[in-house]
């Protein structure tokens, strides 16, 4: 049994259903991130753990009680919001003691908590600037403090660096995985951010309207995408229709070329399905490759030098192939031009079922 | 560039000219009735007339009177509006237009009008309240809804109430201390706003006053006015300070409960 546990959860505004019989169990100290595009019910899923939407129907258990009946201010669940939501008329001190002010915490104890706290998210020296004295990551590190300095049994976040800049993002997130990691607290996030979803949490559970559409490791959604909408949303990705030749084989047509896959196909011979290939498996082809890996000729049209790697288009019949390179010394750049073999093993060789919309590359 | 500069003056210029336009505007009457005042005796300025307004004993309990009038009908509106207002904005916000609406009738419905209400509603068995001041006051609260309830709406618009709350609630906290500890001090500005406008209108209120027979300043200032010359001068003069006075008072009053969490936020 889980910390939380969501039984067939649906919420509807009307008859617009924006939750539909979502289930979800998050282990006691987990980090399950809730993926997904703008709309897809995220933030109602969130607001309905932490009691401020009721479900529809189903049930939310937290740590074997059922909260339906419960309102928020006594789930014990702290919260983080995106517009970080700090009292403006309060000090940074002010703001996170008080959670435990309220609930009678002597006010020794409450400075004592709250220094420990400042010391936590690196602002001792801000404890009594105002929210408007401080800049948004700052803002945003005292909202954390305030919501895990009552200890509650889970920490619910909300977007909260999608109003930072990138850099403090990527800094406060490592940080704010640190401190989940060194409290151990629960802690479900809400993002439409895949790098950030994949680099903090446990578990991943892409969402599309208002269902789990995969739920897993980052590496395994990552490698792993259930269905294209997954493999599309997450990372960069080609994707090809191609026709099943041997299902028993794993072997498909894709335009003219022949493409063999690690594993047997669930799809009957002679279907449609989706190929998807991640512009990292790819590569040129040179005395290395493998004998029985796939090949797909090209010409490249265009060079994109990223930095640590660099990024070709390729043009393959009508189609466009993304392929990554690191940019090590004894990388041989091709032109701009350059009929090129790409190749690519077995395993990089995925197979999804033949539904939804096409398309060559995705950034 | 030069072009830009001369640009910048003219419109620096021009905003200028409009402050000192408002300021002269605003204080010229005051200052023509000021010096009007301190003409009570021929030939010199003197305080003679003030200290006529004073030596009459009406002058001081009618103005008393009406700051208790003030002072209920502000207990009594806010305790009224500032919940509703915050109810209004947190659960049904489709209602805004509505009670919008509804604080334009007193500006729209003439005082007498509500008088007359008030006096047919309210002079026989089971409600016979005429000789109460607590209609009084419940005719002010209708007359000062509108000044009321837009500055608070107005402070609550600013300051993602519906978050604020929820952030509370999520560390524990009920409405009592939502209320005390994080609206009221965050609606503090449109509060004093709210109060210094319901003061400034109950303060010099005439037709419900006259019409349900109270001693309160509003008809004393009528009644000096129509039968003086100088003293009515002295006492808007007065009036304008005192009303000035009352309201700073409240400043620092408010100052001293709040001031040591909130108020030097402002400062910094
Ligand atoms: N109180 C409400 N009344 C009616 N519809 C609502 C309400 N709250 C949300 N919705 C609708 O529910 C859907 C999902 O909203 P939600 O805020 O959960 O999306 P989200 O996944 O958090 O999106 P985003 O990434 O843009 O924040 C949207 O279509 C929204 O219009
Ligand atoms: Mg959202």
């Amino acid at each position: 049994m889980g910390f939380i546990e969501l039984e067939g959860i649906s919420k509807n505004f009307g008859c617009n259903t924006v939750v539909n019989e979502l289930s979800l169990s998050v282990k006691k100290g987990e980090f399950v991130s809730f993926l997904g595009g703008s709309g897809c019910g995220k933030t109602t899923m969130l607001r309905m753990i932490a009691g401020f939407e009721t479900p529809s129907k189903g049930s939310i258990l937290i740590n074997n009680v059922n909260v339906s009946n419960i309102p928020p201010a006594r789930r014990k669940l702290g919260m983080v919001f995106q517009n970080y939501a700090l009292f403006p008329n309060m000090t940074a001190r002010k703001n996170i003691g008080f959670g435990l002010r309220i609930s009678g915490i002597p006010r020794t104890e409450t400075e004592k908590r709250v220094d420990e706290m400042l010391d936590l998210i690196h602002m001792t020296q801000f404890g009594d600037h105002y929210p408007h004295q401080l800049s948004g990551g700052q803002q945003q590190r005292v909202a954390l403090a305030r919501a895990i300095i009552v200890k509650p049994g889970a920490l619910l976040l909300d977007e909260p660096l999608s109003a930072l800049d990138a850099k403090i993002r990527i800094q406060l997130r490592d940080d704010i995985r640190a401190i989940q990691q060194q409290l151990g607290i629960t802690t479900i996030y809400v993002t439409h951010d895949q790098e950030e979803a994949l680099s903090i949490s446990d578990r991943v559970a892409v969402m599309r309207e208002g269902r789990i559409e995969q739920i897993g490791t980052p590496l395994n959604i990552y490698n792993r995408p259930a269905t294209s909408y997954v493999a599309s949303f997450i990372g960069t990705l080609n994707m090809f229709y191609g026709s099943v030749v041997d299902a028993e084989k794993g072997v498909v047509t894709v335009g003219e070329s022949l493409l063999r896959t690690a594993e047997s196909i669930s799809v009957d011979s002679g279907k449609t399905v989706r190929v998807a290939i991640r512009p990292e498996a790819l590569s040129l082809f040179n005395n290395e490759t493998m004998s029985d890996a796939n090949f797909l000729p090209g010409r490249i049209e265009t060079i994109k030098f990223l930095g640590s790697t660099v990024r070709f288009i390729i043009k393959f019949e009508d189609k466009f192939i993304s392929m990554d390179c690191f940019n090590t010394p004894q990388f041989k750049m091709p032109q701009k031009g350059e009929q090129v073999s790409v190749t690519f093993s077995r395993e990089a060789c995925q197979i999804l079922p033949g539904d939804a919309i096409p398309f060559c590359y995705h950034e | 560039m030069d072009k830009m500069n001369s640009e910048k003056m003219i419109r620096k210029s021009f905003s200028w000219f409009w402050l000192i336009a408002g300021l002269l505007y605003f204080f010229l009457p005051l200052l023509a009735t000021f010096l009007f005042s301190l003409k009570g005796k021929k030939g010199v300025l003197s305080f003679v007339a003030y200290q006529h307004v004073f030596a009459d004993p009406n002058f001081l309990n009618t103005f008393r009177f009406s700051l208790q009038m003030s002072v209920c009908t502000v207990l009594a509106g806010l305790g009224i509006i500032v919940p509703t207002a915050i109810w209004i904005h947190l659960r049904v916000p489709k209602a805004k237009p509505v009670i919008e609406f509804f604080t334009l009738l007193p500006f729209v419905i003439p005082p007498i009008i509500l008088a007359f209400g008030l006096i047919r509603c309210y002079a026989k068995p089971p409600f016979a309240l005429t000789t109460s001041p607590a209609l009084l006051v419940a005719g002010y609260v209708v007359i000062s809804f509108p000044y009321i309830y837009r500055a608070v709406d107005a402070g609550l618009s600013v300051m993602d109430l519906q978050m604020l709350t929820e952030a509370a609630q999520s560390l524990g906290a009920g409405w009592g201390s939502i209320l005390f500890r994080i609206i009221l001090p965050n609606l503090r500005t449109a509060l004093l706003s709210a109060i210094f406008l319901t003061f400034a209108t109950v303060i010099g209120e005439l037709t419900l006053a006259v019409l349900l027979a109270w001693p309160a300043f509003g008809p004393y200032m009528a009644f000096v006015g129509r039968d003086l010359a100088y003293e009515p001068a002295a006492l808007a003069i007065l009036s304008f300070a005192m009303t000035w006075g009352a309201i700073m008072l409240i400043q620092i009053a408010s100052r001293g409960v709040s001031g040591s969490r909130f108020s030097s936020g402002d400062i910094h």
